[in-house]
């Protein structure tokens, strides 16, 4: 059944039976292309999609997924809310469906991108021979080049109805290359909508860079130290800290950030917030996975703690409006999640942030933030490579430290901000940081 | 599911280009997952997932297709741009199927599905306030339910038919601890490739009371000690120890493309003695277990490591052509939208002699691992990382005080050769691994022992 065909006829079998329904439907498309060592590795073509039935009876909600979309799958849809309805857990302060009366921004033009199979060989195969002029030491070179589309849409009994559409093209370099025994792997990649604008050299030597210069790291001396935080790093431990930002952990009370509305929580330097409609977002949208509009929503300003992240159960909750910040999958209920985190850069380069630590090390890259880092106490210990910062300039390669910390101390103290902020593959948009001191755990005495 | 003469039609089709063998994974999965927080319901998500996976190999060139509309229409057209992604053509047919028999690896007795919502849920609520009313000090707690039942097919173009179902159950706590200032979380998550016969080999408050037996430890705990120490693991899942230092790096993935640091090592002492290490996809009931693998390789026990000599690697159809080398029942998947490659299933040390007593007491300074968090590992570089849970400091061959916070790091080929003691007390963890073909189930083990000497991330 067409998807929109089978979203109705659900819709109104489940109208039929409860107070409040609603349908939430979510599909993708990609194609993609991969070359390993200049050949053809892999070429996808994905097409996936999920809907599920919500409903709401008595002050309970239940709710149901399937990716068939048959004549079947609306019984099986409706057999399994009414097993969760029957039983009867009510929650408190449950809010009902969303009307969507608010006003969405306007969406920015955008190109979509789509991949003709032809022209994507030949832009691989130039983005190969950039690198291979890069480099005479890859071991290998992993090129990916594909294009993806999603789209969403939200029906329910109280009037709602939005949809939404967003596609991109992404390019990805992975280089390993190998010198003696030893060998090292970069990484480089763009998000864009037209690939006549991605800069091949560029991308091909981001990702050379980034392997040839760990070549030879070592350890470090164990200590506090002063350290820059190069701003993909930063960006992935600020995705850690995103889930202290939900109302929801605060409201359970497993948020380092309960309890601290309105007080300072980070350095005056440290401005934090959220919005998909940032330049930078790479999948802009008006409206979350409720059907709430989105907003350019601060949520630390000079360091002070302005709002958390809601849905509409935790706004209803705590009382106040929803912020747009709704992030589902058609497998589960609503939580809230950081849209499109940004910061407000600084005015100093990267290289002046080096150059006013003086000596300290710089941290390039963190492994281990599912494990090594604490969500609810914010204490991190994580496996990190970088640099010695040298008379204020990068030094030598540091492998097999750690560094160790808790996230308020660190966000505390954050002394300077980077003008460099980027679109990482964290999905924000984040700059680096110079923080005044951290442990640094190595090897050597 | 799908007829054979469904199959067949769009294997003929897949093979019309370049293609020398294509493939078909549809799948049939119910899920259900319940977690009980706050002393209420959190959430409870029931649902299907459903689809079918194409792939098609010509050489070492691959083009997977994924799609959850089983409409004949949609499959043959499908089918159609697949080949139409590859060169040429080689006249390649299907042969006629041939039914594999069915391989019971794993003992089912009470299919999820036929269990009531209510009762999953009274579970959860047990162990809930178990392991809330532990200590005063424990704040919040969370039982999770998880059960889910998959069925797939899988065939291709050489006439394999595989059917098999996969039948698992998992039940996690979590317990927060707080002293007024800091939080601190114990976990605990055991599954198994059962049903709901799982609850009778396991007790729920015994997993609830561990989980808030960690989190009031940790909560009283100093911070670690960071730098280089003998380090001490214990068993089940301090497994993640070889899983992150040395089973990833035997991926068929990696080394067929000469990535990984154990690549050209066959037969090499590449770790001390005293270790022995398997992957087993046979293991009763085990928690990464399965009849086949996703490829319709029956899965077997591979010796991976014997007294420190390497014997084989964990390899899948592709790799395994790359590298001149048989299947190993290693390819896996997380679903139809991933291509198979080879991970492990359950992966462990073998028991040695000492006792956990002997290796503490032989200690004259260092960090005893009681409990493991998740870890991640660079396999080019060797370099892994992960979490201590709940550790101790042990000073003149004694435990001394808690300590929290730590991480461990090192490489994979120096960590090997550093393991100077190995324990008796064999016991399994279980967890989920993530890698390029997603996130699957996947079981780790060892006893508990020691490592000379690594690098300790506290502060």
């Amino acid at each position: 059944m067409e998807k929109r065909q089978f979203a109705e006829k659900l819709l109104a079998a489940a109208q039929d039976r409860y107070q409040e329904a609603e349908v939430f439907y979510v599909g993708s498309t990609a194609t993609s292309i991969e070359l390993y060592n200049g050949s053809l590795e892999k070429f996808e073509i994905a097409d996936s999609r999920g809907l599920q039935l919500a409903v709401i009876q008595d002050g309970v909600k239940a709710l149901a997924y399937t990716e068939e979309l048959t004549e079947a799958s609306i019984d099986y849809l409706l057999d399994q809310v009414q097993a969760i309805l029957d039983l009867k857990q009510p929650a408190e302060d449950l809010p009902g469906f969303y009307t969507g009366k608010d006003t969405l921004r306007p969406l920015p033009d955008q190109k979509k991108f789509q991949l003709d199979t032809e022209k994507a060989m030949a832009s691989l195969q130039a983005l190969q021979e950039e690198v291979q002029k890069c480099t005479s030491e890859a071991k290998m070179i992993t090129l990916e080049l594909g294009s993806s589309a999603g789209e969403e849409f939200i029906y329910n009994s109280k009037g709602l109805d939005r949809s939404g559409e967003a596609g991109q093209g992404q390019i990805v370099v992975y280089v390993v290359l190998a010198r003696g025994e030893e060998m090292q792997n970069g990484f480089a990649f763009r998000v864009f909508s037209d690939l006549e604008e991605v800069k091949l050299a560029d991308l091909a030597q981001e990702a050379v860079a980034k392997a040839e210069e760990n070549f030879g790291g070592t350890s470090y001396p164990s200590g506090q130290y002063p350290v820059v935080i190069e701003n993909d790093c930063f960006a992935s431990l600020l995705m850690a800290l995103a889930s202290a930002f939900s109302a929801e952990s605060v409201q359970k009370g497993v948020s380092l950030l309960k309890g601290k509305m309105g007080q300072q929580i980070a350095s005056s330097q440290f401005s934090l917030y959220s919005d998909p409609l940032h330049p930078a977002c790479p999948a802009p949208h008006t409206f979350d996975d409720e059907g709430v509009a989105t907003q350019d929503l601060c949520l630390v300003d000079g360091g002070v703690l302005k709002s958390y992240l809601h849905t509409l159960e935790t706004a209803k909750k705590d009382g106040t409006a929803p912020t747009g910040t709704g992030s589902r999958s058609y497998k589960g209920k609503a939580s809230p999640w950081a849209d499109f985190f940004y910061m407000k850069e600084g005015d100093k380069s990267f290289d002046q942030l080096l150059a006013e630590v003086g000596q300290g090390v710089l941290i390039t890259d963190l492994a281990g933030l599912h494990s090594g880092l604490d969500p609810i106490s914010g204490d991190f210990s994580l496996a990190a490579k970088g640099f010695a910062i040298e008379d204020g300039k990068k030094g030598r390669p540091l492998k097999q430290i750690t560094i160790a910390g808790n996230l308020l101390d660190l966000l505390a103290g954050i002394k300077e901000v980077g003008a460099d902020a980027k679109l990482s593959s964290y999905d924000s948009y984040i700059p680096s940081v110079y923080v005044e001191s951290m442990a640094i755990a190595g090897d050597q005495d | 599911m799908l007829k054979k003469s469904q199959v067949e039609g769009i294997l003929a089709v897949a093979l019309t280009g370049g293609a020398e063998f294509a493939e078909v994974f549809v799948e049939d999965k119910d899920n259900t997952r319940l977690s009980y927080l706050d002393n209420k319901l959190d959430s409870i998500s029931i649902g299907r997932d459903f689809g079918l996976g194409l792939r098609l190999i010509k050489g070492f060139e691959q083009v997977y297709a994924f799609t959850s509309d089983l409409s004949e229409k949609k499959l043959l057209a499908l089918a159609k741009s697949s080949a139409e992604a590859l060169s040429g053509k080689s006249g390649q047919k299907v042969m006629a199927f041939e039914d594999q028999p069915t391989r019971q690896v794993n003992i089912i007795r009470l299919l999820p599905g036929g269990i009531s919502l209510r009762k999953k849920l009274d579970l959860c609520k047990e162990a809930f306030h178990t392991a809330k009313d532990y200590d005063p000090c424990i704040v919040q707690a969370s039982a999770m339910y998880m059960d889910e039942d998959q069925k797939v097919l899988i065939a291709n173009s050489e006439g394999l038919w595989v059917e098999d179902q996969r039948v698992r159950s998992r039940f996690m706590v979590s317990a927060v601890a707080s002293d007024g200032k800091d939080m601190q979380t114990g976990f605990m998550g055991p599954g198994a490739s059962q049903g709901f016969e799982f609850f009778e080999d396991h007790d729920i408050n015994a997993i609830a009371r561990e989980a808030a037996r960690i989190a009031t430890t940790m909560i009283k705990a100093d911070y670690a000690p960071s730098g280089a120490m003998p380090v001490i693991m214990d068993n089940a899942f301090g497994g993640v120890l070889f899983h992150e230092a040395c089973g990833h790096g035997l991926e068929a993935s990696f080394v067929s493309k000469g990535v990984s640091v154990y690549t050209g090592k066959l037969g090499q002492q590449i770790a001390s003695p005293l270790v022995t290490a398997l992957d087993d996809g046979t293991l009763l009931n085990g928690w990464g277990s399965s009849g086949y693998d996703d490829e319709g390789t029956p899965t077997q026990r591979n010796l991976l490591i014997e007294k420190g000599v390497l014997k084989s690697y964990l390899v899948d159809r592709l790799n395994g052509k790359r590298m001149g080398l048989a299947s190993t029942g290693s390819a896996r998947r997380q679903n139809y939208r991933y291509a198979p490659t080879s991970r492990m299933n359950n992966t462990f040390i073998a028991p040695g002699e000492s006792t956990r007593e002997d290796i503490i007491a032989n200690t004259e300074y260092g960090l005893y691992a009681k409990s493991l968090g998740g870890g991640s590992v660079d396999v080019t570089t060797g370099e892994f990382n992960f979490a201590v849970a709940e550790g101790y400091l042990v000073q003149d061959g004694k435990i001394v005080k808690p300590v929290r916070g730590a991480s461990l790091i090192g490489t994979g080929l120096e960590v090997l050769q550093k393991i100077d003691m190995v324990g008796d007390d064999f016991a399994l963890g279980q967890g989920m691994c993530g890698a390029s073909s997603g996130s699957i189930p996947a079981a780790l083990g060892q006893p508990p022992l020691r490592i000379s000497k690594l690098t300790v991330g506290g502060r």
